[in-house]
């Protein structure tokens, strides 16, 4: 059913701009929390990324941001900084039909775009450029773990006792948090109205840290170890940072990870930004 | 048709006092979050069907959770930790003590010298008990925007619940501080937390009701709260029984720092101390407080336009949101549109106009007439929703 939604979306956009002018079509990858000057090598990695450009017509188009999300979502230098990204791509290259890839927080960052397009006169070009955003493992609800992390030095005198990386995103990203700013700022979830482009979820359900099993290395396996005690403070569905329920708070579901990756294989929340069990191809295929 | 505001939502104008426009005069040199001066207008068809929560929602936290400081001497004598079930999550992190940093030896936990009691049980090793264990580098690796000298570990569950003693091996140092997160996972007592409102401003009274599942509160339960806003703003709250219930109340004060979009937080303690299994629990309510820097005056339809009087008295960047309900056929109206318009304003008399795209709804298949159901007025520039109107009496675009 949401495979048949996005399809006649897309016919639709297809027919539309026909008529109007003709297509041209880019992709670009957002990043999570962090501030990236090299996301493409650092974030995402070359191999996934110059898979998802084998989907373009024009592989030139394709763009990789590099913002900073250790910041608010409305923050200058992080969805300004991606407005200012998109808002160059699309016009100097002419796209018209921009598929947006997030992974984990980046999700939050477009959605702040989406949700408010009179915070800056570039956003509703870049809305109405967007053919739809392919969120991948988004933090739409929030994450206990950022919770965790944040809170508890609320009866201590001294202030900002962890020796951690408390940035505002990841306070931003507490699940009463987002609950808020969902309510408040952000549109798509449940009883808001929607976006007003398409928000498709891919939902990592589970983490695999089995040492015989050559699955569990795919994306690194030392940095999954550490995702299955993170996973302890999640629902039993989650990829090691955000519960499934997060993931698909906003916007629509795509897939969860096990019915379309390679050997049904779930995706931990460092796998769903590498070329791991044919994600890559998913997104490609999707251009 | 003009509607009259005679009140606020959110309830806060009638509270408007000197103070508060003291506050608002001495806000002028917070940064702000947006000062863009371009006027936009957006217009955006709702997809049919959506059902949409009028108003403003209310503010809700809950916890399992609770936190604790220790020094390494304690933790290398034992340190008590209270779980209502098996297999609660721990994690140990290291402290700045007096803004300083922990010497290498007490940044260093190491898991493998980290042991777990019950009773008079013998200790158990955390590491042997086969309980999951994620040691700093496991834990920094798979999140690096998290993380750092942190130790996780769940409790084994052949210890069972209630009170267990946590001891290290490890030669930590006397005064190293240490913080205890103690997240009772598998437990039915939930602490809750919430609030009417999710928006206050300068001098508003704050209340704030709790609940815990699973089983009825103690009456000899400690709590204490305090509102904590950015940069270290921190003003006590008042914690009383209201039959069986406990409930936080206090007055925001009526000059405060403002911090665009960064939210405040209501932060109670409770702690059920008697028994073999007492119950304890922190929990964080986020609310957002700020300078009611402009009021809607009133509305009414101009030909095609929504034309919104505005009292302004704080420059800034503004946006109106008109939530536009219409009929297809002859289905119940429902969401149909947001119209959006959002422009500089200084201070004073101000009135926004926004246009809806009516040529949009009628290709969705909508007709008239097409009725605002909430109209909102958003400070951009300090992040707060001012007002939010759900009126019948809204205006109605008849074509």
């Amino acid at each position: 059913m949401k495979h048949c939604l996005r399809i006649v979306a897309a016919a639709f956009c297809c027919l539309f701009s026909a008529n109007a002018l003709a297509q041209t079509t880019g992709v670009a990858l957002v990043h999570g929390t962090g501030e990236q000057d090299d996301a493409y090598n650092d974030y995402w990695q070359s191999g996934f990324v110059e898979s998802v450009r084998q989907g373009l017509p024009n592989g030139n188009n394709l763009l990789v941001v590099n913002c900073d999300f250790t910041q608010y979502m409305w923050n200058s230098a992080a969805a300004g900084c991606l407005a200012g990204q998109l808002y160059n791509f699309i016009t100097s290259r002419g796209i018209n039909d921009l598929v947006v890839v997030t992974h984990s927080n980046g999700g939050n960052v477009m959605r702040w775009i989406l949700s408010n397009p009179t915070w800056d006169s570039r956003y509703p070009t870049i809305i109405n450029n967007v053919r739809w955003v392919d969120a991948v493992a988004a933090s739409s609800a929030g994450t206990p773990l950022a919770d965790a992390v944040m809170q508890g030095n609320v009866f201590e005198s001294a202030l900002g006792w962890l020796l951690g990386y408390q940035n505002d995103a990841v306070r931003m990203q507490q699940v009463s948090w987002m609950a808020y700013y969902n309510s408040t700022w952000l549109l798509g979830t449940s009883g808001r109205p929607g976006l007003p482009r398409g928000f498709w979820n891919i939902v990592g359900t589970d983490v695999e840290t089995a040492v015989w099993d050559g699955d569990s290395y795919c994306g690194g396996y030392s940095l999954n170890v550490g995702l299955e005690i993170t996973q302890a403070w999640l629902n039993s569905c989650s990829d090691g940072f955000l519960e499934c329920s997060s993931q698909n708070a906003a916007g629509q579901l795509w897939f969860y990870d096990t019915s379309r990756t390679r050997g049904r294989e779930p995706l931990s929340h460092n796998q769903s930004r590498r070329q791991c069990f044919n994600l890559d191809v998913i997104l490609r295929n999707d251009l | 048709m003009t509607f009259i505001f005679k009140k606020t939502i959110l309830g806060a104008a009638s509270l408007a006092t000197a103070a508060t426009f003291s506050a608002v005069a001495s806000a002028q040199s917070t940064p702000l979050a947006n000062e863009n001066r371009d006027k936009v207008a957006f217009s955006q068809p709702l997809d049919p069907g959506q059902t949409l929560q009028l108003g403003e929602a209310r503010a809700v936290a809950t916890s399992r959770s609770y936190y604790q400081r220790v020094s390494g001497a304690e933790l290398a004598k034992g340190v008590e930790i209270v779980t209502q079930a098996p297999g609660a999550v721990i994690r140990l992190t290291p402290v700045q003590s007096n803004g300083a940093l922990p010497d290498k030896t007490g940044a260093n936990l190491r898991t493998s010298d980290l042991l777990l009691s019950s009773g008079r049980s013998e200790p158990v090793s955390i590491e042997r008990s086969g309980a999951l264990v994620a040691d700093q580098a496991a834990l920094r690796a798979s999140h690096p925007d998290l993380f750092e000298n942190t130790i996780a570990f769940e409790t084994p569950t052949a210890l069972g619940q209630g009170r267990l003693t946590l001891r290290s091996q490890q030669n930590l140092g006397a005064g190293q501080v240490y913080m205890v997160h103690v997240f009772d996972r598998n437990s039915q007592r939930e602490f809750l937390a919430e609030s009417e409102r999710q928006h206050y401003f300068e001098s508003d009274g704050l209340v704030v009701r709790t609940s815990l599942s699973g089983a009825s509160r103690k009456q000899r339960a400690e709590a204490t709260a305090v509102l904590l806003g950015p940069d270290g703003q921190r003003f006590a709250l008042q914690a009383t029984q209201n039959g069986g219930a406990l409930e936080i109340a206090g007055k925001l004060p009526g000059k405060i720092s403002v911090s665009p979009g960064e939210l405040w937080r209501v932060a109670i303690r409770y702690r059920e101390t008697e028994g073999e299994t007492p119950l304890y629990r922190d929990v964080e309510l986020p609310i957002a407080v700020g300078l009611q820097s402009a009021q809607i005056r009133s509305v009414k339809a101009a030909g095609n336009e929504l034309s919104v009087n505005v009292r302004v008295k704080e420059a800034g960047r503004y946006e109106v949101r008109a939530w536009i309900f219409a009929s297809r056929g002859k289905s119940e109206p429902e969401g149909a549109m947001l119209t959006y318009g959002a422009e500089w304003l200084e201070a004073g008399q101000r009135t926004m106009t926004v246009a809806p795209d009516f040529s949009a709804l009628a290709a969705k298949g909508y007709e008239p007439p097409y009725q605002i159901r909430q109209l909102q007025l958003l400070d951009q520039s300090r992040l707060m929703a001012l007002d939010t109107e759900t009126s019948e009496d809204l205006p109605v675009f008849e074509k």
